[in-house]
């Protein structure tokens, strides 16, 4: 069954508190309700969500539509506040999830020369994680080999962004979490012998 | 040795450098170091303090570092000191030409108080690649990297090496850190405690270590002071004075004995790279048999002088032939190139609405391509249709072959000559070929990679250069384009195409896609351009082809002169051919007898041609496709189900690295021109080839013997099939002759009938297109 919701912060199991700054404004495409049409394909039920726009509509929900811009020319205030309207706009599981994925990786592509960004780039993974773990199937596909997950930026890049300080204890629990959607286990088993290694010092 | 020990001698037996610096009090010998003592001083505690020292500026190809916060008089010091002419001065030839600079590490104390959670994964990004040209530069490698690396390493094994390195590697590291804090006398036992090896750091919670390292930088801080860089820098100069002494008898020692590469670093950062300024300190006399460079002798290239060849004196180590054949080469280059702008320049003015783009007419991309060529829009060697005959013919004699670096004693078939004759010209063909066609596609579309508005920002590195070299483009260029912008009419969509599939039964899927824009009024973008274009080319296209040639072999005899200065013997043909190569291959056909000719050297080297790469590249590396088992493959867009999309992907997978395979054909038959042999797996580059070896064979070796032989019996194929035989020769001794027609004279054009609006033959689907099938 397709799933959608009003805004990001309905999504059950979400804690998240909207900025100051969009909420409660009027976002085009904020009350849009999407059709659900029934098919069959290969003897299977789908379904799938219309959503209904000015000019015709199409299977792009308002939020989905925020997630896949071009940014590269936008500032990062404008990409964050693109970023935090989306959220507040209706969609599907994973077009929040692309959004947030695609706001933090462009802002750790611009930590260098804006790292003053760097915090909302660690608020927006632990948001992202939030979500796959409230909703899997935002990162869940079929494959041949039974469910599988979609790559997810927001797990290397918490890693990382902890791993690089000496925070080990923070990115393992990250990459715990990201064991569970079969991503980061050679990373998980590395940070844990590290972790033993700064252990052991204790004792030698 | 002096009657009584000398200042030196005595210090040598010091391992203390606060010992050290209280003997050059007493001998009068710290006035010598006075300058550079307050420099230091202002650098590192302003750095200490939390205030920003180092500037990166990114830039390509190289960044550039700046310190700031000196004032005149430390400006002045730093460029007396630490300039790269001043050090040559001095005799210091040694500089490494490129350089990591790490000044995210000198600014991690300002970084730390900004964004502490994140201040060593930031600090560690910010590292400059940077030309070792500028004095900050070289203040910065020399002394002010090595002082901040060893005082700040408990934030990299307490940061990213956390729990990386062994118990013996963290208690080498850390011996190393006390070294200098003793040495430095830096009182912060306390602050270090909890980070050192054992000292309970994994009881720590995040906070906890956060805080543990802010604590430590407030005692560094708190504890570093102009006596602190005194004796930092005894501590760099006890080693030197060791190794001085070690290798001297009699108290005299020859440079190159005693500068070891840290100790080359020593030398510049507090001698000003000036041996006898050390000897001086030391208070010793030069050895007998030193030789110090404090100039390099002046470049004289060939065609400075503009006599005939059989004139030109011949230079120290060359015969006056060699000079005149060298001369010639680069001569008859000049010619094409001059040649070639002519039909640029023309092809474009002519330019209009309907015609095909030409993105195409200057080759980009070296190689072939088996599959997709590029957007539609793109037509690949389009220069062949429309250039003379005779010129692509000239083109490709006179850039045919190069030099490859690792193999200066042969010289081979170039896979693009076109592409190198491209990048011969240089930048000025790549700015006006990217002006032209950016005004091109923003009126005739699809799309433009910049707009009129963006292209001066776009193209700002070659205007920066343009300018640099004395040959700048008017701004008034990106006006008068801005006027004429206005004046285009509004975007029309260009295309619009509807498609339907059938998906399942009684379900379709209707596609609309709109394909870009187009605008009305690109003639006058065009005649802006040809006519700034014509006025740059009357003015400075003879002197930015002489800029060319001169910068380049002037470049490469630099780095000669400058390995001798240093060494006191000239290169080997290996170690040069890293700096020989552009010019080589730009102005020499990739012999590098010439190149040495024409900097006046005796050649180290006695290339060899060899010559069996087959003259249609693209053919004979579509036979490699076909015999590796390539077959063209049309990957259905819509799948039945999940098996056959997966089938689909892999076969699709499979066809790819065959087709990547068959194009690096040519460099495998490159290498085996250079090598003289079969290329094996590790000179054609493992790691490219073992990612796609497995479509040949599971086992990397076999796959990679299976590749060369077909590779091989291909090229055997494709030569008795036709093409010219292998050929080993040596260069020609004589001067070449052009076969140039002379200055006048205009090659044929082939008949292509470009100047009409291009007509395609079988329009393809746009899905097709777009999956570039």
């Amino acid at each position: 069954m397709v799933i959608w919701f009003r805004r990001f912060g309905e999504i059950p199991g979400i804690t998240y508190e909207s900025p100051a700054d969009v909420r409660g404004r009027k976002l085009p495409g904020r009350d849009a309700v999407p059709e659900i049409h029934v098919f069959e394909l290969e003897g299977k039920r789908r379904e799938t969500l219309w959503w209904p726009a000015r000019g015709g509509g199409g299977s792009a929900s308002p939020a989905h539509e925020r997630a896949f811009g071009d940014f590269g020319e936008v500032t990062t205030p404008a990409l964050l506040k693109n970023c935090h309207e989306g959220l507040e706009l209706p969609g599907e599981p994973s077009d929040y999830h692309f959004l947030i994925q695609g706001s933090a990786n462009a802002l750790w592509a611009r930590r260098r020369e804006e790292p003053q960004f760097l915090a909302d780039m660690e608020r927006l993974c632990q948001l992202d994680i939030q979500l796959i773990e409230a909703v899997p199937g935002a990162v869940q596909y079929e494959s041949g080999k039974g469910t599988s997950f979609y790559s997810v930026a927001a797990f290397s890049l918490l890693i990382n962004l902890y791993e690089r300080e000496g925070s080990l204890r923070e990115a393992l629990d990250v990459a715990e979490r990201a064991s569970r959607y079969g991503q980061g286990d050679d990373v998980r088993d590395q940070l844990v012998e590290r972790i033993a290694m700064v252990e052991s010092e204790h004792h030698q | 040795m002096n009657e009584e020990a000398s200042f030196g001698l005595r210090a040598a037996s010091l391992t203390d450098p606060a010992s050290l610096i209280e003997l050059e009090a007493t001998e009068g010998k710290a006035g010598m170091f006075a300058d550079i003592d307050t420099l230091l001083a202002r650098v590192a505690l302003r750095a200490l303090r939390a205030e920003t020292t180092v500037v990166l500026e990114r830039g390509r190809p190289t960044d550039s570092v700046s310190i700031v916060g000196l004032d005149g008089r430390l400006h002045a010091i730093l460029d007396d000191e630490f300039s790269v002419p001043k050090q040559h001065s001095r005799g210091a030839w040694f500089f490494p030409e490129k350089v990591s600079l790490k000044t995210g590490l000198v600014n991690l104390p300002s970084i730390f108080a900004k964004y502490p959670r994140f201040a060593t994964g930031l600090a560690s990004d910010e590292r400059a690649r940077v030309l070792l040209t500028g004095s900050d530069a070289v203040l910065l490698w020399a002394v002010v990297q090595p002082l901040f690396e060893q005082l700040l390493l408990p934030f990299d094994l307490r940061g990213h090496l956390t729990g990386m390195k062994s118990r013996d590697d963290q208690l080498v590291a850390w011996a190393s850190f006390d070294e200098i804090i003793s040495a430095l006398r830096l009182g912060m036992d306390d602050e270090i405690a909890a980070m050192r090896h054992g000292g309970g750091w994994n009881r720590l919670g995040a906070t906890e270590q956060l805080a543990a390292k802010q604590r430590l930088l407030a005692a560094l801080a708190r504890e570093v002071n102009d006596q602190t860089v005194k004796f930092y820098r005894a501590y760099r100069l006890l080693p030197l004075i060791a190794r001085y002494y070690a290798k001297a008898k009699n108290g005299q020692a020859r440079r190159k004995q005693v500068l070891t590469r840290p100790l080359e670093a020593t030398l510049s950062g507090f001698f000003g790279g000036d041996w006898l300024r050390l000897l001086r300190y030391l208070g010793e006399v030069p050895h007998p048999e030193e030789k110090i460079e404090t100039a390099l002798p002046e470049a004289t290239l060939f065609a400075a002088d503009t006599r005939i060849p059989s004139a030109t004196p011949a230079a120290a180590g060359s015969s006056a032939d060699d000079v005149g054949v060298a001369r010639v080469q680069v001569e008859e280059r000049v010619k094409t190139l001059n040649a070639f702008w002519t039909q640029f320049d023309e092809a474009h003015s002519r330019q209009s609405p309907g015609m095909r783009s030409l993105w195409g007419l200057v080759a980009e991309s070296r190689g072939v391509r088996i599959g997709w060529n590029g957007p539609d829009s793109y037509t690949p060697e389009l220069y062949r249709s429309l250039l003379p005959s005779g010129l692509v013919a000239e083109i490709e004699r006179l850039w045919g072959s190069t030099m490859l670096m690792k193999w200066p004693d042969r010289i081979v078939d170039e896979i693009s000559p076109h592409v190198l004759m491209a990048e011969t010209f240089g930048i000025a063909l790549r700015f006006w070929q990217g002006v032209a066609l950016t005004a091109w596609f923003v009126c005739e579309g699809p799309i433009s990679r910049t707009d009129i508005a963006g292209l001066a920002d776009y193209f700002q590195d070659d205007l920066a250069e343009l300018k640099r070299i004395g040959c700048p483009i008017d701004s008034a260029l990106f006006e008068q384009l801005r006027h004429a912008e206005t004046r285009l009419g509004p975007p029309e969509p260009l295309r619009e195409e509807k498609s339907s599939v059938e998906i399942a039964a009684g379900f379709g899927l209707e596609i609309s896609v709109s394909m870009g824009s187009r605008r009305s009024g690109f003639e006058g973008l065009r005649d802006v351009i040809t006519q700034h274009r014509r006025a740059w080319s009357d003015r400075y296209l003879e002197s930015y082809l002489q800029s060319r040639w001169e910068d380049e072999i002037g470049e490469a005899a630099r780095h000669h002169a400058e390995a001798i200065a240093e060494k006191g013997k000239p290169p080997t043909p290996k170690q040069f051919a890293k700096h020989a190569l552009f010019s080589v291959n730009h102005w020499f056909g990739g012999n590098l007898s010439a190149l040495y000719a024409a900097i006046g050297q005796e050649s180290a080297a006695q290339p060899v041609r060899v010559a069996f790469m087959p003259a249609d590249r693209l053919v004979f590396a579509k036979s490699v496709f076909e015999n590796l088992g390539g077959r063209a493959f049309d990957r259905q867009s819509l799948v039945s189900n999940q098996d056959d999309r997966r089938a689909q992907a892999e076969e699709q997978d499979r066809q790819n690295k065959l087709g990547w395979l068959a194009e690096e054909s040519l460099r495998f038959v490159q290498l085996h021109e250079a090598l003289g042999s079969i290329p094996e797996m590790k000179d054609f580059g493992a790691s490219g080839f073992q990612h796609r070896s497995a479509s040949l064979s599971p086992d990397p070796q076999q796959a990679w013997n299976k590749y060369a032989s077909v590779v091989e019996a291909t090229l055997g194929a494709v030569t008795r099939a036709g093409e010219p035989r292998p050929t080993t020769s040596m260069p020609t001794a004589a001067p070449y002759v052009s076969p140039t027609p002379p200055a006048g004279t205009q090659f044929a054009p082939q008949p292509s009938g470009d100047d009409q609006p291009e007509r395609t033959s079988e329009p393809r689907h746009w899905l097709r297109r777009f999956l570039g099938r």
